[in-house]
């Protein structure tokens, strides 16, 4: 049960991350909005 | 203090500056794929790595497309690392047949070593099989090192590139990292090991009779103290050179035993000592000349290690004054150095050591986002042991870690150079790009998110009871060990400072947390910094340009660092260390 805890929280945390880059280039001037 | 050890501490960074200009100049050369002179060997076993992964070696990743390849390898790379602990009783090379990890151990084992952190809340020969320690952790070591040294050269790439799009090729920059830069060295650097007593086998762990019995008392579950003879002794055994090597050369910090580098199977010798902390400052310090060749401005990449080198001379000075010093409370015993003690402090340190090199491996491993120690930071003395604490706060910048050290110090130098804009009343330029609200906002939101985690977990885990319930003192020296933990591991550094049972639901979750934060959160934002710059058009240099390249520069830098780096963590600072110190000039503990 804990290994599905933990791999899951793994894979929201890089899905996170990668929702992140998404939103740090939104932010720039002229990025992908 | 003595001469010796100042010799020692000056000898050190002269060696440190003598490898700076041939290392950089190679990795620049390994990173523009210009010849190098390992290519006769190495190129054929590049094409066929691209070839069996499908790599384009020419494909050029925007700065989007290179965090998102960096993200999805250290992703699947941390889950595998997570099976592999979590099935090592039943694979193989598991010879002491060591029990599957437990789970959140093994999570906070896999963040840890994903994110070049090395945190090891286990006791690595008691918890770890051989193939877990070769196939997860050592891989690991490795891949860690790699991502941080090719990020570091992807964000130089965008300062150096003009009206571009892209910032390189994640694939390749890793796999020519591997195998040109840490794989070459770690072989001969494992070797040097071996040669001073490092030990490399897949031996059961040998049980010895005690030359000395030792009477050992135990306290029971019913409470009732036994006492019985102890009369033999297991030394753990393993393939510890090869995991030592890139454990420095790649500032991992993960100990193969417990000890760490304070282990004599692990550090042999003063001179495997003053290799092994050579070792950790020479990628960092290498990456400063190869930033100012990939820029043109090699007098850039001279400032941007004098600014280095000072700190590094500031916290070690501090260190081995503090150290030497001993406790001043102490007056009827004998502190001095002489030739029959070391005097200071030894209380934690290795006697094969020293005060001058125990005081310096802290600070190099600290300075660097190593990790590694030769010694426990929590004896220190309470100055002393600020001073590692303070270099992980202040961004491990000092060199740093393995491409984390300059892409951190680009932060400090893209916020000096904005500030010195803000002075002189013009937009701020960097190596002729300007830097605009977006670089400065991206800049603070790295600098941001570092300090937010190490002081949102440590107020958290200090009021709570599940938090506080883990330090083994009380008062302003507890503070310090909760703060030392989740600052270490939000710099991804790893050493401990001892005295906090770290192994619980609590902190080996929120540990992990802050390590994952601590490397991707940080550096993404650095990366579209990178991104940003390699398009800008590079103006012309005018009077009112400030110059990146002299000692103005390397103060500012220098200052920057400290107003923000060192002023963040102040009133935490003097709630612990300095409270500590104040306490133990007034003979007080808590």
């Amino acid at each position: 049960m804990l290994d599905v805890v933990f791999v899951g929280a793994t894979v929201i945390f890089f899905a996170v991350t990668i929702l992140y880059v998404r939103g740090c280039e939104r932010l720039k001037p002229g990025g992908d909005r | 203090m003595t001469a010796n050890g100042w010799l020692q501490i000056g000898f050190f960074l002269l060696a440190v500056l003598a490898i700076t200009k041939p290392l950089g100049i190679f990795m620049a050369r390994v990173f523009n794929r210009e010849k190098t002179f390992l290519d006769f060997a190495l190129r054929p076993i590049e094409r066929v790595i691209y070839r069996i992964c499908g790599v384009k070696e020419e494909h050029e990743m925007r700065w989007t497309e290179y965090s998102i390849a960096m993200l999805l390898f250290s992703g699947v790379s941390m889950v595998l690392l997570y099976l592999i602990e979590r099935i090592q009783y039943r694979i193989g090379l598991n010879p002491q047949k060591l029990a599957n990890v437990d789970p959140a151990l093994a999570w906070n084992t896999a963040a840890s070593f994903t994110t070049n952190t090395n945190w090891q809340a286990y006791t690595p020969e008691t918890t770890m099989s051989y193939l877990t320690q070769m196939a997860g952790l050592a891989y690991h070591n490795f891949a860690s090192a790699a991502t941080g040294i090719v990020l570091a050269i992807a964000a130089i790439r965008g300062i150096a590139r003009r009206e571009a799009k892209t910032i390189g090729n994640f694939w390749v920059d890793l796999t020519r990292c591997f195998l040109w830069v840490l794989g070459p060295a770690c072989v001969v650097v494992s070797l040097a090991l071996i040669s001073q007593g490092a030990i490399q086998n897949l031996k059961r762990y040998a049980t010895v009779q005690l030359v000395e019995p030792q009477s050992v008392q135990t306290t029971g579950a019913d409470g009732k103290t036994v006492t019985q003879m102890v009369t033999q002794q297991v030394i753990p055994m393993g393939p510890t050179a090869s995991q030592e090597a890139i454990k420095e050369f790649g500032t991992n910090g993960g100990g193969f035993f417990y000890a760490n580098s304070a282990h004599p199977f692990e550090n042999p010798t003063p001179l495997s000592n003053f290799f092994q902390m050579f070792l950790i400052f020479a990628i960092p310090s290498g990456l400063t000349y190869t930033l100012g060749r990939m820029t043109g401005s090699r007098r850039h990449g001279w400032a941007v290690w004098a600014a280095m080198a000072a700190l590094f001379l500031v916290g070690v000075s501090a260190a081995y004054w503090s150290e030497a010093r001993g406790n001043p409370l102490l007056t009827g015993t004998d502190q001095h150095a002489s030739a029959m003690q070391a005097g200071g402090n030894m209380e934690g340190k290795e006697t094969r050591f020293g005060i001058a090199n125990s005081a310096l491996f802290a600070t190099v491993t600290t300075d660097a986002s190593c990790g590694a120690v030769n010694g426990m930071h929590d004896s220190f003395t309470p100055l002393g042991g600020m001073v590692p604490l303070l270099n992980i706060m202040l961004g491990e910048i000092v060199f740093g870690g393995v491409g984390s050290g300059l892409y951190g110090m680009i932060v400090f130098v893209i916020l000096a150079v904005f500030i010195a804009g803000l002075m002189v009343g013009r937009t701020p330029e960097y190596l002729g790009k300007k830097i605009e609200a977006y670089d400065v906002k991206m800049a603070m939101l790295s600098v941001l998110v570092f300090s937010l985690t190490i002081l949102v977990f440590a107020a958290i885990s200090v009021v709570a009871k599940f938090g506080a319930s883990s330090i083994a003192n009380a008062g302003p020296h507890g503070l310090s060990e909760i703060l030392y933990a989740y600052t270490s591991a939000a710099g991804n550094n790893g050493s401990a400072f001892a005295g906090l049972n770290a192994n619980t639901l609590w902190y080996n979750a929120t540990t992990g947390v802050a390590m994952l934060i601590g490397r991707f959160f940080m550096v993404i934002p650095i990366l579209a910094i990178a991104g940003n710059l390699a398009g800008k058009k590079v103006a012309p240099e005018s009077l009112g340009t400030f110059p990146v390249t002299g000692p103005l520069f390397t103060v500012l830098l220098i200052s920057t660092i400290l107003i923000v780096g060192a002023l963040t963590f102040f009133p935490a600072l003097s709630l612990g260390p300095i409270l500590e110190h104040l306490l133990m000039l007034a003979g007080k503990s808590v």
